[in-house]
């Protein structure tokens, strides 16, 4: 390399240099979520939570429906390390199986609303015109109605199955999503890399699913992250309301409200379910707030 | 004549998560009173950052690292926060390239320019306020008793580029620093602007120091250009020297590489192949070698410094143009 | 230098081009108003005008990114305002388009051999290892590394992106390639290599260029014709060195005097034509000659206000909209 003639050329830079090394731009999001504790020992949070509900499909110290046995109103003890109900049920047993529910409900509504939500939002936002006024009408029209009430008619109609909730949930929830994506839609819809691949002949669908879609990823996931909670707590309502899932199917919402009455004497009956949901409400959050920095583009230097 | 500016080895870093960027790496140079300097070079060579050094307004995760910034004598890199700010505005005043959010969108501009005063000199509103106005006659704002009363949105781009100079020029300081005034204006609005530069240092005195990329603004404003090339000045001297008479291989380039407006015939544009260098791990020896169409054996190892090429004109290159020219003449012959 | 011959059969020809945005309150901002012009194989027309004066959405017209509002654009004799669907979909193989902003012209989320085997994809010309080969090939062609297919856009430079977008443009051999302000975005050691990169591929692959840019001096020395737009009109069309030497417009003598040549000597003797106030809007453009508020020979307001100049031949191959261009003071 030492010996170089007095003039040259140094045509093989031209193409050969890059301006800097990176892999894909998630994998750059991944390293700028490592580097949030708080996103990230929320994501480990929830993982365990995920990990109890799978555990609890097959096995629970106890099973969850018999009654009696530990003595009715138990304080946590060794044997059982979060006490028992009004009922003498094993409340550990219970809050496992209500994590299922939990992130059933949770994580279900999110996977219906983000079909539902992304589909009418590319559409609206892409072909624009009467479609989507039509669809922005019917957005408004959902925020219109009260939202407790819909989901309170729903479950009375169809029942009061785990599915029904989600859908009864989903229903009620999916406006959110429909609009970021719609929003979102309509600014890539501009840039110039769409335009390039309207002017290179592209068919509408492959714009959507290749150009538009994956670069509205980052804010979906964003927006499902904090809806998650969301549902969670709407299903817990629900339940304290007596509208949730079918007895004994233990949901955090109806273990708080079997407590509820007995809030003097037994405090832990309504305690254990609520800081469960609590935190894992606020991990939801945290984990969101996480996701937003890291796939935000804006941060970028 | 004693500078009223002195620039001595300035050396500013980012400290990234990537490595320390060596945006400005030993960059040393003098200003006059009522001189117009300006300095030129692509984005990210470091002439942005050297005018805010002087005012020490890099933001983090930057840092002056060494160097002197000797402005009358004292050294604004050591000064207190407090003498910083007393300097900015006061002494040594800066516009930048997009006015628009330089400017508070909710205030009246008269009303800003006025701030702008009483916030280094115990004025009353009226004299501030006669004051603004024929600040703003002096940018040759038409009917500026009215246009005082306006908003920032109300003016257009080279207006409000207008208004940023009058508020600049408020307190009468002795450096202006313009950081790529005109470049996000349209071309006659940028030859109004620079004509109001020229005009404006003829009559107030006003050193200015002026920032840019394009080679015409500079040729059109300045007596003395420093041309920077990663991190470093490359080359210095009189306008007409770097014009017509370059002797660093970049500032050759550079000008060889422009297409001009009175060009007669369509030559084939000199392009410089290559990148600029990452200023992370900079290249040994000359930085510019990896994109040097003259570079010799000693380009890859030794760095060059500022070396005497002409009358008041330095060039950090081993060859230099006069050589590498006449040595191109042999070859062809 | 390509010279024209009159009357070879234009390329493309736009007839009475008229684009109105929808501004709010039943008002239109008049982008394009009733434009006419022709481009020649072979030729490079470069456009220059002010940022609003409506050149990007003339080129956006041209390409059929925007729909007309009124007027035709005839390409190789079919009529482009016509076409809608799959009809306008094919046609836009012969019809490319070179973007300003080299990041966001390029989907950060797609390779680099993505990006340029999506047009061969969508019309189905190769498939496998013929494409992959076609798309190092013109990797090659721009001057990258062809083994660079599987990287994201974010690693190149604004240079590099800007062969990316060229590369992209070029998939298709189309015959015409709208290029929308391809360097403005770019360095200026990076400007050379772009122009003197999108000239050799000219030559190899005979095509022909409208190259919209605001900097006249980019302009004249790419192009073999300029054509001069200012509030939706063009005003000035003539062959590169007449319209430098002998502007028959006064907003066209405005532009040349104001743009800087990089030379002390002949800048600092230069006088600048000064144009009072700003550019009106485009909602509300002035009557008669639209630049006659601004025009430092306008006689109003007769003709001026009142009557709109047509752009008409006042010497050989140049035409200008002005009632006293032979008024227009000579050279700069």
């Amino acid at each position: 390399m030492a010996t170089v003639p007095g003039v040259a050329t140094p045509e093989e830079y031209v193409g050969d240099t890059l301006a800097r090394e990176q892999t894909s731009l998630w994998a750059d999001a991944w390293r700028r979520l490592k580097r949030n504790r708080l996103a990230l020992g929320s994501a480990v949070f929830l993982v365990l939570v995920l990990l109890v509900a799978i555990i609890s499909v097959f096995w629970t110290p106890y099973p969850i429906w018999r009654q009696g046995v530990a003595p009715t109103y138990q304080t946590p003890n060794a044997q059982f390390p979060l006490g028992a109900d009004q009922a003498g049920r094993d409340i550990l047993s219970r809050l496992m199986v209500g994590a299922q529910v939990s992130l059933e409900v949770g994580v279900g509504t999110q996977i219906i609303v983000a079909a539902v939500g992304v589909t009418i939002g590319l559409i609206a936002g892409y072909f624009r015109g009467w479609l989507d006024r039509i669809i922005s009408t019917l957005i408004n029209i959902f925020y219109g109605i009260p939202d407790l009430l819909v989901a309170l008619i729903l479950v009375l109609i169809l029942g009061r199955g785990l599915d029904k909730i989600i859908f009864a949930i989903a229903v009620t929830r999916w406006m959110d999503m429909a609009r970021l994506v719609r929003g979102q839609t309509f600014s890539l819809r501009e840039r110039e890399f769409v335009e390039a691949a309207r002017a290179s002949g592209t068919r509408p669908n492959k714009i959507l699913s290749r150009h538009i879609l994956p670069n509205a990823l980052g804010p979906i996931i964003v927006q499902a992250t904090f809806a998650v909670p969301q549902a969670i707590l709407f299903e817990a309502f629900l339940s304290f309301r007596g509208l949730g899932v079918q007895p004994p199917t233990p949901s955090w919402g109806a273990m708080a409200a079997d407590g509820f009455h007995a809030i003097r004497i037994a405090p832990h009956i309504v305690l254990v379910p609520a800081i469960a949901l609590s935190l894992t409400l606020m991990a939801f959050n945290f984990l969101g707030d996480g996701l937003r920095d890291a796939l935000d583009p804006r941060q970028k230097r | 004549m004693t500078p009223v500016l002195q620039v001595k080895d300035l050396r500013t870093q980012f400290f990234t998560d990537d490595g320390v960027v060596k945006a400005v790496d030993g960059v040393s140079f003098d200003l006059h009173p009522g001189e117009t300097l300006g300095i030129v070079g692509e984005s990210g060579c470091g002439k942005s950052v050297t005018a805010l050094s002087i005012l020490r307004l890099v933001q983090e995760p930057g840092r002056i690292t060494g160097g002197q910034i000797l402005f009358k004598g004292s050294d604004v890199v050591k000064m207190h926060d407090d003498d910083v700010r007393e300097l900015r505005g006061k002494d040594i005043a800066m516009i930048f390239q997009d006015p628009l959010s330089s400017l508070n969108p909710v205030l009246k501009v008269g009303y800003q320019i006025e701030e702008a005063m009483q916030a280094h000199t115990k004025i009353s509103g009226k004299v501030a306020l006669s004051r603004a106005v024929q600040l703003l006659k002096q940018v040759r704002i038409p009917a500026a008793e009215s246009r005082f009363e306006d908003y920032p949105h109300q003016f257009s781009g080279g207006m409000r580029q207008r208004a940023m100079i009058a508020m600049g020029l408020a307190n009468k300081p002795s450096i202006l620093i313009a950081d790529e005034p005109t470049t996000a204006l349209d071309v006659t609005v940028q030859a109004q602007i620079l004509e109001l530069l020229r005009d404006l240092n003829e009559e107030t005195k006003t050193a200015i120091i002026l920032i840019t990329h394009n080679m015409g603004v500079v040729a059109g404003l300045c007596k003395r250009v420093l041309v920077m090339y990663a991190g470093r000045i490359v080359e210095q001297g009189p306008v007409e020297q770097i014009f017509h008479n370059p002797q660093h291989p970049y500032t050759w380039s550079l000008l060889q590489s422009i297409p001009r407006l009175d060009a007669d015939r369509k030559d084939r544009l000199l392009s410089i192949e290559g990148l600029p260098p990452d200023l992370i791990k900079p290249p040994p020896g000359c930085r510019f070698h990896p994109r040097c169409r003259f570079r010799i054996e000693r380009c890859f190892r030794d760095d060059p410094s500022l070396i005497d090429v002409g009358p008041d004109q330095d060039a950090a290159c081993w060859v230099t143009m006069r050589r590498a020219l006449a040595s191109d003449g042999e070859a062809r012959a | 230098m390509v010279k024209r011959v009159p009357d070879r059969a234009a390329l493309l020809r736009a007839e009475e081009v008229v684009k109105h945005f929808p501004a709010g309150l039943g008002a239109s901002v008049k982008a394009v108003e009733r434009v006419n012009f022709e481009i020649y194989p072979g030729e490079t027309v470069g456009l220059v005008g002010e940022s609003g004066c409506g050149k990007s959405t003339l080129g956006r017209l041209i390409t059929q990114l925007l729909p007309v509002t009124s007027g035709n654009i005839f390409f190789e004799g079919v009529d482009l305002t016509k076409l809608s669907g799959e009809n306008l979909r094919q046609k836009r193989r012969e019809l490319q388009m070179i973007f300003q902003d080299p990041y966001s012209s390029l989907n950060p989320r797609m390779t680099v051999g993505d990006i340029i085997a999506e047009p061969l994809e969508n019309f189905g010309l190769l498939r496998g290892k013929a494409k992959d080969k076609r798309v190092q090939e013109l990797l090659r062609i721009v001057g990258l590394n062809p083994y660079f297919n599987n990287r994201y856009p974010h690693e190149f430079s604004g240079g590099q992106r800007q062969r990316i977008g060229i590369a992209r443009a070029l998939a298709l051999r189309p015959k015409l390639i709208v290029a929308d302000e391809p360097i403005s975005a770019l360095d200026v050691s990076i400007q050379a290599q772009i122009i003197n990169l999108m000239e050799d591929l000219q030559k190899e692959f005979q095509l022909t260029y409208l190259f919209i840019a605001h900097d006249l001096s980019v302009v004249r020395h790419i192009s073999d014709r300029v054509m001069v737009m200012y509030l939706g009109k063009i005003v000035e069309v003539a062959d590169s060195a007449e319209i430098y030497r002998n502007p028959r417009h006064p907003y066209t003598k405005a532009l040349l005097s104001s743009i800087p040549i990089p030379d002390p000597d002949i800048q600092s003797t230069r006088r600048i034509v000064h144009l009072s106030g700003e550019i009106p809007s485009p909602v509300n453009p002035p009557s008669g000659c639209r630049f006659h508020p601004r025009c430092p020979i306008a006689q109003v307001p007769t003709p001026c206000a009142d009557l709109e100049p047509p752009l008409e031949e006042k010497a050989r191959d140049h035409r200008a909209a002005c009632h006293f261009s032979e008024k227009v003071p000579v050279a700069v």
